[in-house]
């Protein structure tokens, strides 16, 4: 043990001090700052958050290869076809993609509605942004991304 | 004038200029030899950065030597001001000083190579000062002084590793920008297989150089072109430059008034040299005038290959006029503007994006994307999938921001916060409703992204411009 370390008794307040442990405390001050405009549902600038997207495949499936098995065995003909089948929204949409993400849909156990409607969605997202008026695109990326969904309507109040 | 045509008047001269300076029995500096060739016809002073034996000493030695100059090569790590203008005495009737030449004195000099520059002293460096300016020591003109070089190895950090020069200071940022150009001599790693054998074979050690006067006959006939063209230089030379300086400005690299016109000076000079303005003369030319070098720091090499571009699709004339100008533009709300009245397409709008976004300083990238990403991804922007991408990068975390941010108290003070906090605080003082969100929001990305903003009220205000830019234009 490193003896600047030791510690000795003392018959103040604190019953216990370490000696000789390298002058005043830090006076290195942090603070936590968590604050966004996304997903806000209050105030003037309002870019409420639609949805939340992210399915959890099993490590050992390939995801495009699980999709279009499904796919087949509800009858649909492709992914576009799916377009029909749900309520989308209407515009463009800002996609941000979730780090930490313990809720994804398991694919195995969900229903298959639940997944195709989450596939199709996933694969109208890039990066950055939803877009509905863009080609259904099912890729590993794509289906493995986990998103949040905004309006970005609001943003401009 | 067009480049063109003088293209043509000095094409007999540029015929025979490649590898001049491998005749000369310099090696490896083949890629450079316009610049260092139109240093000669400009005069403008020269710097060459290199590590120790890379040959900077023996090709201004060389160059004074084939061109028959009266010059003198003092080394500035040793050099003590007696050396460089004689030993004083007073004038027989005591009415003034004269200096005792000898033949290591600078007067008479009309080439002058002060070696390892950046290893003098500092009340030395500032004698140089007058004497790479100002042709002038003590306030003394030269009038016979044409050509002032110097060479240093490049600066020493504070870590100290295997190939670093202790002792090479950093240059003054008043002496280096002194210089015109900047030419980084190549190491043993940049030579061809070829500059390695004729760099290795000791023929000619110790001689002196000679051409039969070949490449004086060649500096005074670019000269004579020179001289008739610079007080009308070519306008492609003088828009490469004026967009490249802007562009480099605007990503935080600054470029002196002045040494927008040693550019210009230069640009012309290699054109009239090689016979064209290339877009390969044009880079060489960029890349060797960041001053930046003498003082160890090394500008983001996408900001000046943006620059670069940039300048260079204004000389082309190409995707019309409205991309320089926008990327060219300081002001944010302009130059959204810019975007939506003269973007065509959405490709191009996608590669203004890009390039802004590459070549601007970081606070300045994200508070565009902050105020038009939104607009951008619901598809109210003339912007492809890609610059939406882009935009919604930058955008990101500052739409949404979380982490810690640290600063130090000092002793005697308690319960602060952090400095910027206090500085952003300042900005948002009196702002409303939604602008005061939104700028709360930007100032919080700021401050976990560590972007240092040096006018907060400022850069706000330029958000709040293209906010309502946007609103006006019906696209929010």
């Amino acid at each position: 043990m490193n003896p600047s370390l030791d510690v000795v008794r003392c018959g103040r307040e604190r019953p216990w001090v370490y000696a000789n442990s390298g002058g005043p405390s830090s006076r290195q001050r942090t603070q936590t700052i968590s604050s966004s405009i996304l997903g806000k549902d209050d105030g003037f600038v309002r870019c409420p958050r639609i949805i939340r997207l992210g399915l959890l495949f099993d490590e050992t499936e390939d995801p495009v290869t699980v999709l279009t098995g499904i796919l087949v065995e509800e009858g649909y003909g492709g992914p576009e076809a799916l377009r029909g089948g749900f309520g989308l929204p209407e515009g463009r949409l800002i996609c941000r993609p979730r780090a930490m993400c313990h809720d994804r849909l398991v694919v195995r156990d969900a229903p298959r509605r639940r997944v195709l409607e989450q596939a199709l969605m996933l694969g109208l997202c890039t990066d950055q942004v939803f877009d509905p008026a863009r080609p259904v695109l099912w890729t590993r990326t794509s289906l493995t991304r986990a998103v949040e969904l905004f309006d970005p309507r609001g943003f401009y109040a | 004038m067009s480049i063109k045509s003088f293209g043509r008047r000095t094409a007999k001269a540029a015929t025979h200029q490649l590898s001049r300076l491998s005749r000369l029995g310099v090696f490896g500096f083949d890629p450079l030899e316009p610049l260092i060739l139109a240093a000669l016809v400009t005069e403008d002073p020269l710097l060459l950065i290199g590590p120790s034996g890379t040959g900077k000493t023996f090709l201004l030695n060389s160059l004074s030597e084939a061109m028959g100059l009266e010059h003198r090569h003092y080394n500035a790590s040793l050099i003590s001001f007696d050396d460089l203008v004689g030993f004083p005495y007073p004038d027989k009737d005591g009415a003034g000083v004269r200096f005792l030449q000898t033949p290591a004195t600078v007067w008479g000099a009309k080439s002058v190579l002060i070696d390892e520059i950046s290893r003098c002293k500092p009340e030395h460096q500032n004698r140089l000062f007058s004497l790479v300016c100002e042709r002038r020591i003590q306030g003394v003109p030269l009038p016979d002084l044409i050509y002032r070089w110097a060479a240093m190895n490049p600066c020493s950090s504070d870590q100290g590793g295997a190939d670093d020069y202790a002792g090479s200071e950093a240059l003054d940022p008043a002496l280096a920008d002194r210089f015109a150009l900047f030419i980084e001599a190549p190491d043993w790693s940049g030579l061809s297989e070829a500059e390695r054998l004729l760099v290795a074979a000791p023929a000619g050690e110790g001689l002196v150089t000679k051409d039969g006067g070949a490449l004086r006959r060649d500096v005074e006939c670019w000269k004579s072109s020179f001289d008739a063209g610079v007080a009308d230089c070519p306008d492609d030379v003088i828009r490469y430059v004026t967009t490249a300086v802007t562009a480099l400005n605007s990503a935080g690299i600054r470029i002196s008034p002045r040494r927008s016109r040693f550019m210009t000076r230069g640009l012309f000079a290699a054109s009239v040299v090689t016979g064209q303005l290339s877009e390969g003369l044009c880079r060489l030319l960029l890349q060797s005038s960041l001053p930046q070098v003498c003082w160890g720091e090394k500008p983001p090499r996408e900001a000046v290959a943006a620059a670069h571009r940039l300048a260079w699709d204004v000389v082309r004339d190409v995707a019309g006029s409205w991309l320089p100008a926008f990327l060219a533009e300081g002001a944010l709300p302009r130059k959204l503007e810019i975007l939506l009245d003269d973007c065509r397409s959405a490709d191009q709008g996608t590669q203004a994006v890009a390039e802004f976004l590459a070549m601007s300083p970081p606070e300045r990238a994200a508070a565009f994307a902050f105020a038009v990403y939104p607009a951008a991804a619901s598809g109210k922007l003339p912007v492809g999938a890609e610059g939406v991408n882009d935009l919604g990068k930058r955008a990101s975390p500052f739409l949404s921001a979380s982490g810690l941010v640290s600063w130090a108290e000092r002793l005697a003070e308690k319960d602060t916060d952090h400095p910027d906090l206090v500085r952003y605080a300042a900005a948002l003082d009196g702002l409303t409703g939604g602008r005061a969100e939104r700028a709360k929001q930007f100032f919080n990305g700021c401050l976990v992204r560590k972007c240092k903003v040096a006018d907060p009220a400022s850069l706000e205000s330029e958000i709040q411009q293209c906010v309502e830019v946007l609103v006006r234009r019906g696209l929010a």
